[in-house]
């Protein structure tokens, strides 16, 4: 069901996360949020680690509630109370964004580090024109008259293919259609040439044709441009035709992570493989059920003991319930936290769906 | 919008003319003759008709009502009974000193609830918000006329900081409008710390702080504006209220504003002066909410492709 890609990812990129050369752009390490409800503690984010080098794509996926979009909002510093940060480091070139004083975290925000956010309509604020927030944000970082500002924003409209840019500043978020207000949202995070976009779910709120072509256009702004992106999505095929490697979670935990391309097509970990299997495609014959993962996502109180998956797991031994399985290597480049991961037939066929 | 505009206004002149009717009859249903007021104790019979005849109240109501409406037309609202003097010239003394109790009132019970309410939005069930409630709670609970006794109680007749009574310079302003702001303040205080908290929930303050915009123009650009629609509305209703609730403060601290003017001029049964009182202030009223609705539409651009 893929496209073919083009080099997105460059052709002969290593897909080897430790064979990258260079320094991360960011490396979330044993990020844990925790948010206080009246039932108790509740663990949003368990332990994940991940990286995100220059230029690269990395998708996050996992069905509701898996806690990928809290991972994002971490990362800026915006989990709304009662949830925080409980654990863990997260560094931006380097930097702890953890230990960064509040107005070093603001300055970082919107200029080197932005984001796009899932439904534009809301998004975007209602009551000013869409000229006035984008200079709003381009004015919270840099001396800049208005002229100057509203230059920047026309530009960077004009990037995205908004036609008639200086007349889409005038206009409210609310008199643009849906594809086109999420256009302006990509243009915003652009403004100052951010290092990384964190692209929550940037495409779930708009219509099927449109979703193509908001990801056509992060693809070729990303090449074009060299900025790293998180790409969070539950939408697997969206999520394979923009991301280099990809990052399943599950109930708040990292289950498997490696390149987009093998992980889809040979999953390692089950649940994974049941997501996979779930996804509808356009060769889903009609009348026949879509496969589904039985049970549903643990609830705060009822995680196991061992591997969060293992209440709905087909091949859940004892140990399954018993220990949890770290995410760990299985094959080169690709990580499970499984105990028993499905290991390819043959793998010698995959690792070339990166062309 | 003109259009709209136009409709508001003929609407509001209607209104007008309903309120001037309305008020001339309800004075001569009331009770009492103004001449029998006026004349001395045991006058006769004949000096009482010689005050009527001066009144113009010995004439059969509808060529009163004529007269009194050819009077508005020409502008003339009369001469008060009790006063001998034109009203216009009556109410343009007092009104001003009235203008200025009620804006201080507002502008008072407005600022507090706007530090407070703000302050509770952003962190609420701290103690800057329960102070509010509290504060709230009490101008609620307490009725104005008592606060007023209780101001001068403590404030004039105990530490000497206030007159306690009259108009003599800014420094008699202060007790009446904390007596006024307290009855106005927890309607208002409530209503921008529910807006406050609506709008700091909104996606796009998440938005405005993903983008680096400082936290204090988020508070006070960003999530005022989305309360910015219903403080105009309180503040409107604060208005229509301020024009009563001078009247117990007025009468309190003895201050000569119009709401003094028109608790004589009903007990002197001065027709003419409280028609003129009334009609002033159910305009001013009228304008005041005329000019609240064309805010909306500057506060908020969906509501003017509405209109």
């Amino acid at each position: 069901m893929r496209a073919p890609r083009s080099g997105a990812g460059g052709p002969g990129r290593p897909v080897d996360v430790d064979a990258l050369p260079g320094e991360p752009v960011l490396s979330v390490r044993n990020l844990t949020t925790v948010f206080a409800t009246r039932a108790g503690e509740f663990t949003a984010v368990d332990d994940v680690s991940f990286d995100v080098w220059p230029g690269e794509c990395l998708g996050i996926v996992g069905e509701s509630g898996s806690g990928k979009s809290v991972a994002a909002l971490s990362i800026l510093g915006l989990v709304d109370y009662p949830g925080g940060v409980a654990a863990g480091e997260i560094r931006f070139r380097g930097e702890d964004l953890r230990r960064l004083r509040p107005e070093a975290l603001r300055a970082l925000r919107g200029s080197r580090l932005a984001v796009v956010f899932q439904d534009p309509q809301t998004a975007l604020n209602p009551l000013f024109t869409v000229g006035r927030q984008m200079t709003d944000f381009v004015r919270a970082h840099r001396r800049a008259s208005t002229r100057e500002a509203t230059r920047l924003a026309t530009e960077k409209l004009r990037l995205v293919g908004v036609s008639a840019p200086e007349q889409r500043l005038r206009a409210y978020p609310w008199e643009l259609s849906g594809g086109l207000r999420q256009r302006v949202a990509i243009a915003m995070a652009l403004l100052l040439d951010p290092e990384l976009i964190i692209a929550d779910e940037p495409t779930t709120a708009l219509d099927v044709s449109i979703q193509a072509q908001i990801v056509e256009l992060l693809v070729d702004l990303k090449q074009r441009l060299g900025f790293s992106l998180i790409f969070i999505s539950h939408d697997l095929g969206v999520v394979s035709a923009v991301a280099d490697r990809v990052l399943v979670m599950y109930a708040g935990r990292a289950v498997e992570r490696g390149p987009v391309g093998e992980t889809f097509a040979h999953p390692l970990h089950p649940y994974t493989a049941a997501l996979v299997a779930s996804a509808p495609t356009l060769e889903s014959v009609r009348g026949r059920p879509l496969p589904t993962i039985p049970g549903s996502l643990p609830g705060p109180s009822d995680r196991p003991a061992g591997c969060v998956f293992a209440p709905r797991c087909p091949r859940a031994q004892p140990i399954c319930w018993a220990e949890q399985p770290p995410l760990a290597p299985v094959l080169p480049g690709r990580e499970a936290a499984c105990h028993f991961p499905l290991l390819p037939d043959a793998p010698a066929t995959t690792g070339t769906a990166r062309g | 919008m003109r259009r709209f505009f136009l409709r508001r206004l003929a609407q509001n002149l209607l209104m007008l003319a309903f309120i001037v009717l309305a008020v001339f009859v309800i004075m001569r249903l009331t009770a009492g003759d103004p001449a029998r007021i006026k004349a001395p104790i045991f006058a006769s019979e004949d000096v009482l008709d010689r005050y009527r005849a001066e009144f113009g109240t010995d004439t059969p109501l509808p060529a009163q009502l004529v007269s009194f409406l050819s009077g508005i037309v020409r502008g003339d609202f009369g001469e008060s009974f009790r006063y001998q003097e034109p009203v216009f010239s009556l109410i343009a003394q007092r009104l001003p000193q009235t203008a200025m109790l009620a804006l201080s009132a507002l502008l008072l019970a407005v600022g507090v609830a706007l530090l407070l309410g703000v302050a509770g939005a952003r962190r609420p069930d701290g103690w800057l918000d329960r102070l509010g409630q509290a504060i709230a709670a009490f101008g609620q609970s307490a009725p104005t006329f008592w606060i007023g006794l209780m101001l001068v109680l403590v404030f004039s007749l105990g530490l000497g900081w206030f007159p306690a009574v009259g108009f003599n310079g800014p420094q008699s302003l202060v007790l009446p409008a904390i007596a006024i702001a307290l009855a106005v303040l927890p309607a208002d205080l409530r209503v921008i710390r529910t807006a406050m908290i609506d709008g700091l929930a909104q996606e796009y303050i998440r938005t405005a702080r993903a983008f680096g915009i400082p936290e204090w123009r988020i508070t006070y650009v960003y999530a005022l504006r989305n309360a910015a629609l219903p403080l105009v509305t309180v503040v409107g209703i604060d208005l229509g209220y301020l024009l009563g609730g001078t009247i117990v403060a007025e009468v309190v601290f003895n201050y000569p504003g119009i709401g003094q003017l028109a608790i004589d001029a009903v007990n002197a049964r001065d027709y003419p002066l409280v028609q003129a009182i009334t009609i002033v202030t159910a305009a001013i009223f009228v304008f005041v909410n005329l000019g609240i609705d064309l805010l909306y539409m500057v506060l908020d651009p969906r509501i003017r492709i509405e209109a």
